[in-house]
């Protein structure tokens, strides 16, 4: 089962994980949050503005969600991901990835989320006190 | 065909979206970009730096020697930095 979400809405980390941890046919759950640093090269951040482009973010991160289940035979996966102004602390994307078994559930994560960081179209503009700066591609 | 702008590009360009007519002698994603530089300085700033443009057509990623012919909505906008 796939879910993607891509919401303006703060997300709990805590409550995705709970409700997924209530499916019991896998063995293993991997599960990944990007938050939002305090303090990156620039300086210390008082915002994240993530824009978006929300049709092809959404059907790039579905097919990356169904191929990851294809390959590695997942028995669950679900991406969110939020666009909008983030503050400090807060969550901006995760990624569930459950298995029978770990080494499918990690591999599959990570090619979940190397996938989005190169091919999902969002953008990130970090704000600080005096100044914007949007965030250059690493990958 | 509706183009749309994102991130820096919008930004300098300073609209998210517009409509424009093809020219006939654009075909390729590449003319299209060399057609905006040539319009106006705004896209020459947004535009001229080719290796850090990318482009999807009709929302998916697309080379700079894509043929427009059948394109409704071409996107345009920085390397993505998501996650």
């Amino acid at each position: 089962m796939i879910t993607v979400k891509i919401q303006k809405e703060k997300f709990s980390p805590q409550k995705i994980l709970k409700s997924a941890e209530k499916d019991k046919r896998y063995g293993a759950l991997v599960s990944f949050i990007g938050s939002v640093r305090e303090e990156t090269n620039n300086g210390k951040v008082k915002k994240l503005f993530i824009e978006h482009y929300k049709n092809m973010a959404e059907r790039i991160i579905y097919k990356t969600a169904l191929n990851a289940e294809k390959k590695w035979n997942l028995d669950y996966c679900y991406i969110i991901h939020r666009y909008g102004t983030l503050k400090a602390g807060e969550s901006i994307v995760m990624v569930i990835t459950c298995s029978k078994h770990r080494k499918e559930a990690y591999a599959a994560n990570q090619y979940i989320i190397d996938w989005l960081k190169i091919n999902a179209p969002f953008w990130k503009k970090e704000i600080f006190e005096n100044k914007s700066k949007w965030v250059e591609q690493t990958l | 065909m509706r183009v749309l702008y994102f991130a820096k590009v919008r930004e300098i360009i300073g609209l998210p979206e517009e409509n424009i007519d093809l020219p006939s002698n654009v075909q390729t994603v590449e003319d299209f970009l060399d057609y905006l530089i040539s319009k106006e300085n705004k896209y020459d700033l947004a535009l001229s730096n080719k290796e850090t443009i990318h482009i999807a057509c009709d929302e998916n990623h697309v080379d700079k020697d894509f043929i427009l012919k059948n394109t409704k909505e071409i996107a345009i906008f920085p390397p993505v930095t998501g996650g």
